[in-house]
């Protein structure tokens, strides 16, 4: 039983069905009470890789850590740091960092009392990780690039991938979005040349979230669909991808392809990270939409990024909580939440975060500047170039920031100009706030918008129109076919869809409708 | 499931242009059946003399009912949670859709 599933368990690794792969390690664990501690140790340790690899991070985290203890009863210092430093990653996603920060250096300790080698310098990389994370840039950078020296000198590609990796986010985290992007398409190639799988997968996930989180969104986008494509077709977890796309979405104003993809990543086995991306995706849409339960989405989102306290998740939430208290119509709450997490912001250098949270509370009345590092289009905000403002947004192709910078401007044709943007991307709280303005001013209100009385009510398609005027002159599927040069089997589904769509049983009433509809006339 | 008030002022120019919708609309309905169920609608008669619905649904979320919307081509001005319902007399006596 067990040299069976222990054989299953390397069989699907090595074929890439890392699912597979962790359940058989899993079930050759259960019966390897009488193995000898190295095989246990060895059992535990390949279980953590496939277990961390497919997103069972509470999995890795057990794995890991009896292996680490394994082999520190066997007097095996080596592997013990390296089990221990293989802790961060898993410790981090599951918001433990205070765990992850002890495994970490511990193992980097260990290590380095021995001979350097290759156990280090992903030891290294590990650190550069837990950096990157809580987005110290410069120790994110340092950290890696001790990695990369080692990895280069003793010829290990996968470290060398992963330091490379978290150089490169690091870097673009602080804004230095060329030499970041350049770092991780090297990493990418090192980890494509070498074939290291999950190396490829880290390096698309990093290329566009990191991209996402600067607003570089028509590149984030590209990415994106890039690492779930990879994900895919690897059996690897693509909710990570799914979750960003659906915030680069909001943040280019698809708003219902955005709602689908939070659709399906709450019904997906997603992990608290990618639930929190979605969550805030969620808010920010039904914030803007002027629909209920932006704030619901938004606990939820603020309860799974409590317990790891980083910016990036806290950072986002308390913004994307203070849009929509703000679009409520409440000011004091806007800004507390903005205030909640700007000093963490401020600290960090977070181009984009500490712009949000500024902005907020500039609106709400709590701030009059803000540093000059922060994003382009907030600090012209802040200056006073409302127009400017919505110039840069519209330059990183976001109609809905586009607009809110608009309805800023002193001009009044500025405002009406944003108001139609508005009606057009069914910002229904943020047209009311601006119709608001304008009365305010004594300016005319242009009235709201007016669903279009449809001449085609039934929503058929050109072809379905076709078909059915040739239906209405009593012709047979068969006969349609021929005339129109498609195939049986196209005209049958045309002529359900079109009785389906009339809500009609029989040919006879629809043509009738059609005639009531008026679709017999202009031939 | 959540119950939820949906505005649809002034969609429509005539009571019959509703009435294909309303044909549309269920239909959606009957294919989203898992997502949302239609409870009743109030037509209302606007001052410029189209017609507008006040609809009442259950769904899953606001998601749903702009899905639903969107395919069955029907407008939403404003979606509003339920959070109770008083009923203290029958509805009139209802036009059949």
């Amino acid at each position: 039983m067990l040299e069976h599933a222990t054989a299953a368990a390397v069989a699907a690794a090595a074929s890439g069905a890392h699912r597979e792969a962790a359940a058989q390690y899993a079930r050759a664990l259960r019966h390897a009470g009488s193995l000898p501690p190295e095989e246990r140790a060895r059992l535990f340790t390949a279980h953590g890789d496939e277990a961390s690899a497919t997103g069972l991070f509470e999995d890795a985290i057990h794995a890991r850590a009896e292996a680490a203890a394994l082999y520190r009863t066997l007097g095996d210092r080596l592997n013990e740091g390296l089990l221990l430093s293989r802790l961060t990653l898993p410790y981090m996603r599951t918001g433990r960092n205070a765990e992850a920060e002890a495994a970490s250096r511990t193992a980097i300790e260990i290590l380095e009392a021995l001979p350097a080698g290759r156990e280090l310098g992903e030891a290294y990389a590990h650190q550069a990780y837990a950096r990157m994370l809580a987005r110290d840039n410069a120790e994110g950078v340092a950290w890696g690039e001790r990695a990369v020296a080692l990895a280069e000198r003793v010829r290990d590609h996968d470290t060398l991938a992963y330091g490379l990796c978290m150089i490169g986010t690091s870097r673009v985290m602080a804004g230095e979005i060329e030499r970041g992007v350049a770092e991780l398409l090297h990493s990418l190639e090192v980890a494509k040349a070498h074939e290291l799988e999950h190396r490829v997968y880290a390096a698309y996930g990093m290329l566009g979230s990191g991209l996402g989180e600067m607003y570089e969104l028509e590149r984030a986008e590209r990415y994106l669909l890039e690492f779930i494509r990879f994900a895919e077709e690897n059996e690897l977890t693509p909710w990570y991808g799914v979750s960003w796309l659906a915030l680069v979405d909001v943040y280019r104003g698809r708003w219902d392809a955005a709602a689908a993809r939070v659709a399906r990543v709450l019904a997906g086995p997603s992990d608290p990270i990618s639930r929190i991306s979605v969550l805030i995706a969620l808010g920010r849409v039904r914030a803007r939409r002027g629909d209920p339960g932006a704030m619901d989405a938004l606990d939820e989102a603020l309860e799974l990024a409590r317990p790891g306290g980083h910016l990036q998740r806290l950072g986002h939430v308390h913004a994307a909580r203070a849009e929509a208290a703000w679009l409520a119509g409440d000011r004091e709450r806007a800004l507390a939440e903005a205030r909640a997490v700007y000093p963490l912001a401020l600290e960090k250098r977070h181009l984009w975060f500490a712009g949000e949270l500024a902005y907020w509370q500039w609106k709400a009345g709590g701030l009059d500047t803000a540093p000059d590092w922060i994003a382009e289009p907030y600090r012209l905000q802040l200056a006073g170039d409302a127009e400017g403002a919505a110039d840069a947004w519209d330059r990183r192709g976001c109609p809905y920031e586009t607009a809110r910078a608009r309805a800023e401007a002193d001009a009044a044709d500025a405002a009406i100009d944003a108001l139609a943007a508005f009606d057009g991307l069914g910002a229904r709280a943020a047209a009311t706030l601006t119709r608001e303005a304008l009365r305010a001013r004594g300016l005319p209100v242009p009235r709201g918008p007016r669903p279009a009385t449809r001449s085609n009510p039934a929503a058929l398609t050109a072809r379905e129109i076709e078909v059915l005027r040739l239906v209405a002159d009593g012709c047979r599927n068969a006969d349609v076919a021929q005339k129109l040069v498609l195939s049986r089997r196209t005209v049958d589904h045309h002529v359900s869809s079109i009785l389906r769509k009339l809500a009609v049983r029989t040919r006879g009433e629809a043509a009738a409708a059609a005639a009531r509809l008026g679709l017999l006339q202009d031939r | 499931m959540e119950t939820y008030v949906i505005l649809r002022r002034g969609g429509w120019r005539t009571a019959d242009d509703l009435q294909e919708a309303a044909a549309c609309s269920a239909a959606e309905g009957d294919r989203m059946s898992g997502d949302i169920r239609w409870i009743r609608s109030y037509v209302t008669a606007e001052p410029d003399g189209s017609v507008g619905t006040v609809c009442i649904y259950q769904a899953s979320s606001p998601e749903a009912i702009r899905e639903h919307a969107r395919a069955a081509q029907l407008p939403v001005d404003e979606i509003v949670a339920v959070a109770d319902t008083v009923v203290v007399g029958p509805d009139p006596a209802p036009a059949t859709v």
